[in-house]
């Protein structure tokens, strides 16, 4: 280094020439090093926690491919969406129409607040297509067989005994075609008859439980004996092994196929119609012979009859078109001859039918006859056994029998929604390109939505009020409850919040700070009991009021008291030089409050409000102790009928998902409102 | 220079005393403000110097002595408050600008809400303000899009946008880069010219020695010295302990 010459400034002139940050730094490759492998520990965390998310997601794929049953959700999305008014067309029309309008308002907020990129576009154009497509492409792939056994010999599987039925009835749609024949590829090895993957009757699931079960045993004894003759085993144990082994013999010396001898008989069939005497078609069906098809001439009940052609012999038969049938209670309004519901001269209300439908599991074909009879007894329906489909189910099976039918619902529900949130984007962007902002002006279609918010509540009421409260459900209550809870406890919490800081007016704040305590310190639970029941005592009149406005009531109240403790925070956060600002201009106090603070206080506690929507809208699930029928009371119901004992895991996990893309939603809003700069961002001053 | 002696003074204060709990921080202060006078008030910090400026349009109450500002007593009268803060306009050094609103916005609030005007003819004031702060092209921007300097003059712009008769400057650019005080002092300085009554707390000697028709020194709560920047900076004259003990630090 030359020293410096005294009394002169040193001047660089040699200019580094600027670069690009080094590759490893940068792009996909500089994410990884700094965020997933950056030291040894994190880098173990990564694979920690991958190997953990790919563990629980393959199990879960897994499971919901192979082994769940969706039945339970495919078959009840309008009751887990609107519960008991599906039963109302009128009020199922209503609540549609309130949908769609809501569609069509977040597609003209979406256009007013807010650009959807091309990939926005492009996500929604994929969803629409899935739709539209999945059900559509599953049709080709064919359904599963249905497994029924018939024959003499009761089966006995562990401590259940089956004796087969040598009749069903089971349900058809006109000119479909059934297929009928032995099942010889399942009836040869036990091993075959323990992979089978089908609907099954009851005997023949009995029959499939029980070859699995010798499967095991004789692993078991192959196991034993090596055991035994192992010289390393210890004499104590080998006599108890011994012992063991006699016993699983004496048990099994006959694989299933051969106890039940379903190699050998042939069997007759006949399909009967539905008054249980005429035959419409008869056949002999032979091992390893001819398929015998069969068009049913109308939608109605069927009876097969089937007899097998030997003494002391079982026969497995694999049918095509034949599928387990369901039994759902409804109520409907009884119609008049003029189309007119009947109204009861008694209590003035409609008069209503309970009506049983019977419904195919396989799609949404039903029949509203009674179940047929032959001899005055009724013939048993093909029922869905344990509400299982028997086996590993493979892909193709799980895409035709739920994947296909659940976006067919979906896509019914959703695609309209979807066009309308398209339609009102459209719409107001040609408005916007039609009227141009003159700029001090908000665009028209900002204009637009302020208003339609404005209405909306009002269209909505107008909409829903007609329809029974008492009869509100599903996600539709959920919804109520939460929008109101939202819409009327904001006001409130913003009075109640304010009054707990009005210095200069006592007894306002000491009530405000005693309403807000006082809720703050009872559990949601207590304040909707109270609501629910200790409100008549205090006015008769009050038990007519639905248990749903109830609710309303005390969840708007409890709402309340939480956020006017966050707008409170968010008042706090203000600092005192916009009010000293605000007061030197000569604002008033009301002005300073309305204008400066309260508008920046709340924008500062939009994430913290938005997290109170979210467990609000979570909360209301509460409502289901008082009775109320919504969302998770809904599924409460469903598990509980007989039809879908044993799928409460499929059941709750659809409605967590429901919950929690609602959530999601939710907050990704939040985050997006945060992220526009209308939140706290602009309040980054210097 | 512009006092004018004969002319009856826009702000008269008289024994002015306030305390913080038991702290006694103004001590009898008693000054007279000439219409159009420019009155630059400096002292270390903790003097007092904030707290008077700030009782003089009510954002600090004081507990004993008069304040009259263009004729109205300040009091506890919540309509005399009201007037008085309509004819004085305040900057703070935090700028205070409302982060929720434009610029133009920010100008425009006030007059609309207080003066009841109407927006056109606001914004048409907010414009020609802008245009004298110098930064006509910020009026849709938020404030935190704007540099400090900007901000502070955007500040000015809109205490004026209220027409005041008034304005009082609390250390308007002490929380600025140096790069940014000079853009707002000038704005300051045109600001006197045009016959703005005004003072100011700012530790800018430069603009006081250029600036100021009178300059007041404070000490513990009291106005210790008081006189023109020719004879307060001149340290060949006699002056108060503290103020020499002052300058001597500063110059």
């Amino acid at each position: 280094m030359t020293p410096n010459p005294p009394q002169k400034a040193i001047i660089y002139t040699n200019d580094a020439p600027r670069r690009h940050a080094p590759l490893a730094t940068t792009g996909i490759l500089g994410w990884l090093r700094s965020n997933l492998f950056p030291t040894w520990f994190d880098t173990l965390l990564t694979i920690v926690s991958a190997f953990a998310i790919i563990v629980g997601l393959t199990g879960l794929i897994q499971w919901t491919i192979s082994g769940a049953n969706w039945y339970s959700v495919t078959r009840n999305l309008s009751n887990l969406m609107i519960g008991s008014l599906q039963a109302d067309p009128i009020a199922v029309a209503r609540v549609n129409m309130m949908t769609l309008l809501l569609a069509f308002g977040i597609g003209v907020s979406l256009r007013a607040w807010s650009r959807v990129g091309s990939r926005g576009w492009l996500g929604v154009a994929i969803a629409a297509l899935l739709l539209l497509i999945v059900p559509i492409a599953v049709t080709p792939i064919p359904l599963p067989a249905s497994l029924v056994t018939s024959g003499s010999i009761s089966i006995v599987s562990g401590s259940v005994t089956e004796i087969p039925q040598n009749a069903m009835s089971f349900i058809g749609a006109q000119s479909e075609t059934i297929r009928l024949r032995l099942a010889s590829s399942f009836t040869q090895t036990d091993a075959g008859l323990a992979g089978v993957t089908a609907f099954t009757d009851r005997a023949a699931d009995a029959l499939i439980t029980s070859a699995s079960a010798r499967l095991q045993d004789q692993g078991r004894i192959e196991e034993v004996q090596r055991l035994i003759e192992s010289p390393t085993t210890p004499a104590p144990d080998r006599a108890t092994l011994t012992t063991e082994l006699d016993a699983l013999r004496s048990t099994n010396d006959l694989p299933i196929v051969d106890i039940y001898a379903l190699s050998g008989p042939d069997m007759a069939v006949r399909v009967l119609a539905e008054d249980g005497t005429t035959v419409l078609a008869e056949a002999e069906l032979t091992q390893g012979g001819d398929e015998f098809t069969f068009t049913l001439p109308e939608s109605s009940w069927y009876i097969l009859e089937r007899t097998v052609l030997a003494e002391n012999a079982n026969t497995l038969l694999e049918m095509h078109g034949v599928y387990p049938v369901l039994e759902r209670g409804i109520t409907r309004t009884r119609l008049g001859e003029d189309g007119n519901p009947i109204i009861d001269s008694r209590s003035g209300q409609p008069q209503v039918v309970s009506i049983t439908q019977h419904i195919r599991v396989t799609d949404d074909f039903l029949v509203e006859t009674a179940q047929p009879k032959q001899n005055g007894v009724d013939v048993t329906r093909y029922l869905f056994v344990n509400n299982q489909y028997r086996g590993v189910r493979p892909l193709d099976h799980f895409l035709v029998l739920h994947l296909g039918p659940f976006f067919e619902k979906m896509g019914r529900a959703l695609l309209p929604c979807l066009a309308l949130v398209a339609l009102g984007y459209l719409v107001m962007h040609l408005l916007d390109k039609l009227y141009p902002p003159v700029p001090p002006t908000p665009k028209l279609s900002r204009r637009i939505v302020f208003w339609m918010w404005a209405l909306m509540p009002i269209i909505i009421y107008i909409l829903i009020a007609s329809t029974d409260a008492r009869e509100w459900g599903g996600l539709f209550l959920t919804f109520i409850l939460t929008a109101v809870g939202i819409v009327v406890s904001f006001p409130i919490g913003v009075l109640l919040a304010l009054g707990r800081r009005a210095e200069g007016l006592p007894v306002v704040k000491y009530f405000c700070i005693g309403v807000i305590e006082l809720v703050r310190g009872v559990p949601l639970i207590t304040v909707l009991f109270l609501a629910s029941l200790a409100l008549p005592l205090v006015n008769p009149a009050l038990s007519n009021v639905p248990g749903a406005v109830r609710a309303m009531v005390a969840i708007t109240i409890f709402s309340a008291a939480y956020l006017a403790e966050n707008v409170r925070g968010g008042l706090q956060s203000i600092p005192p030089g916009q009010t000293e600002a605000a007061k030197a201009l000569g604002m008033n106090p009301p002005q300073v409050t309305m204008l400066i603070t309260l508008p920046q206080a709340l924008r500062a506690v939009i994430p913290t409000l938005v997290g109170q929507c979210i467990s609000l809208f979570k909360d209301t699930s509460l409502v289901a102790i008082v009775g109320l029928a919504d969302l998770t009371r809904v599924a409460d119901t469903i598990v509980a009928q007989a039809e879908y004992i044993g799928l409460r895991r499929e059941t709750y996990l659809f409605i967590a998902a429901v919950y929690f893309i609602f959530s999601f939603v939710m907050a990704y809003v939040s985050r997006k409102i945060e992220d526009s700069g209308s939140g706290v961002a602009r309040q980054v001053q210097l | 220079m512009k006092t004018n002696e004969t002319q009856e003074p826009i702000i008269v204060c008289n024994g002015v005393n306030k305390w913080y709990g038991d702290f006694h921080v103004l001590r009898d202060v008693t000054v007279n403000i000439a219409p159009k006078e420019v009155v630059v008030v400096i002292g270390p910090s903790g003097s007092g110097k904030s707290t008077f400026i700030r009782c003089i349009n009510r954002l600090e109450e004081h507990q004993e002595g008069d304040i009259i500002v263009d004729g109205i007593p300040l009091g506890n009268d919540v309509r005399n408050i009201a007037a008085i803060r309509r004819e004085i306009g305040m900057v703070f050094q935090q700028f205070n600008l409302f982060p929720h609103l434009t610029v133009l916005q920010n100008i425009t609030l006030a007059p609309m809400q207080v003066r009841r005007q109407s927006r056109a003819e606001a914004e048409q004031k907010a414009y020609e303000l802008l245009e004298r702060v110098r930064i006509p092209e910020q009026a849709n921007k938020y404030p935190g899009q704007l540099s400090g300097g900007q901000q502070q003059r955007v500040a000015i712009a809109r205490a004026l946008a209220m027409e005041p008769k008034i304005m009082l400057f609390d250390e308007p650019t002490s929380a600025l880069d140096p790069e940014m005080i000079k853009e707002v002092l000038e704005v300051m300085k045109d600001l006197a010219e045009s016959g703005m009554t005004m003072i100011c707390v700012t530790h800018e000697m430069g603009f006081a020695q250029e600036v100021a028709d009178r300059i007041l020194f404070f000490d513990q709560g009291r106005i210790v010295e008081e006189g023109n920047p020719e004879t307060f900076f001149n340290l060949s004259i006699e002056h108060h302990e503290r103020t020499k003990a002052f300058l001597g630090q500063i110059l």
